[in-house]
């Protein structure tokens, strides 16, 4: 049986190695900058597709593009980097969509710059 | 009677015998009826005269892939514009309507960033039955 994990957001965490930063398939509990972290988005699942046969659905995912926050400039200019890479490393079938504003973010001891950015692709359960 | 709710979800469809559930978001058959309406003296009398089906179908774009949906009614559309191309509309387990529609050729591109798309609007060459 197919799973999201195993189909989709690993996947897409593989495309994104190439970026040269920390790729995580889930939220991290720590994080290594640079890094991007695969997020659900909101709504996460939407059934758009007829039919019932199978479960299909829409995902909405957030890319979360993470830099450590030493100094303002070198801060941004990182990010800026690192999420136009990640826009070049976005893998077919994929709606990709805005990235947000940047803002501050702590995870465990450490203040990160970081940003979203919205995609979306479609999944089919296979048994 | 208890209240009966079928979504879009139950409904299921095959145009020329292809399924289109992994790629349709949307797919409504509408028959639009001509009444004449006629001023007797007994008051106003009114006549069917024709019944024009059409088969709107909304779904994702899938150019290039395997056993591609949009290739294949672009190819009947090209290939032999003239032979209808059989219908089956399932709206829920039971409700089947079967008819005909002339091949029309899909839309191809689509705006950025969002998904490419599909509009259909065939012209049913038959009336629909529903069995």
């Amino acid at each position: 049986m197919t799973t999201i994990a195993e189909d989709v957001r690993q996947p897409l965490a593989d495309a994104l190695v190439s970026v040269g930063a920390s790729v995580y398939a889930v939220a991290p509990e720590a994080l290594i900058a640079p890094a991007c972290a695969i997020m659900p988005g909101s709504p996460y699942l939407e059934s758009t597709l007829i039919g019932k046969d199978k479960v299909r659905v829409k995902i909405n995912l957030i890319i979360t593009g993470a830099v450590a926050y030493n100094a303002n400039s070198g801060a941004l200019d990182n990010l800026e980097k690192l999420m136009i890479d990640i826009l070049g490393a976005m893998p077919n079938g994929y709606e990709v969509g805005d990235v947000s504003r940047p803002g501050v973010t702590t995870v465990g001891t450490g203040n990160f710059l970081t940003a979203d950015l919205s995609v979306a692709t479609y999944y089919t359960q296979e048994i | 009677m208890p209240t009966t709710i079928i979504t879009g979800r139950d409904v299921t469809f095959t145009i020329d015998s292809d399924q289109y559930s992994s790629q349709a978001t949307s797919a409504i058959l509408t028959v639009d009826t001509t009444i004449n309406t006629y001023q007797t003296l007994a008051g106003k009398a009114y006549y069917t005269t024709d019944t024009q089906g059409t088969f709107a179908v909304e779904m994702l774009a899938d150019w290039g892939a395997g056993s591609s949906l949009c290739e294949a009614l672009w190819i009947a559309a090209t290939g032999s514009p003239q032979t209808a191309l059989p219908v089956s509309l399932t709206a829920d387990t039971g409700a089947v309507f079967t008819f005909s529609v002339q091949p029309i050729q899909p839309s191809a591109g689509g705006t950025a960033p969002d998904a490419q798309t599909v509009s259909l609007s065939f012209t049913c060459v038959t009336t629909p039955a529903l069995t």
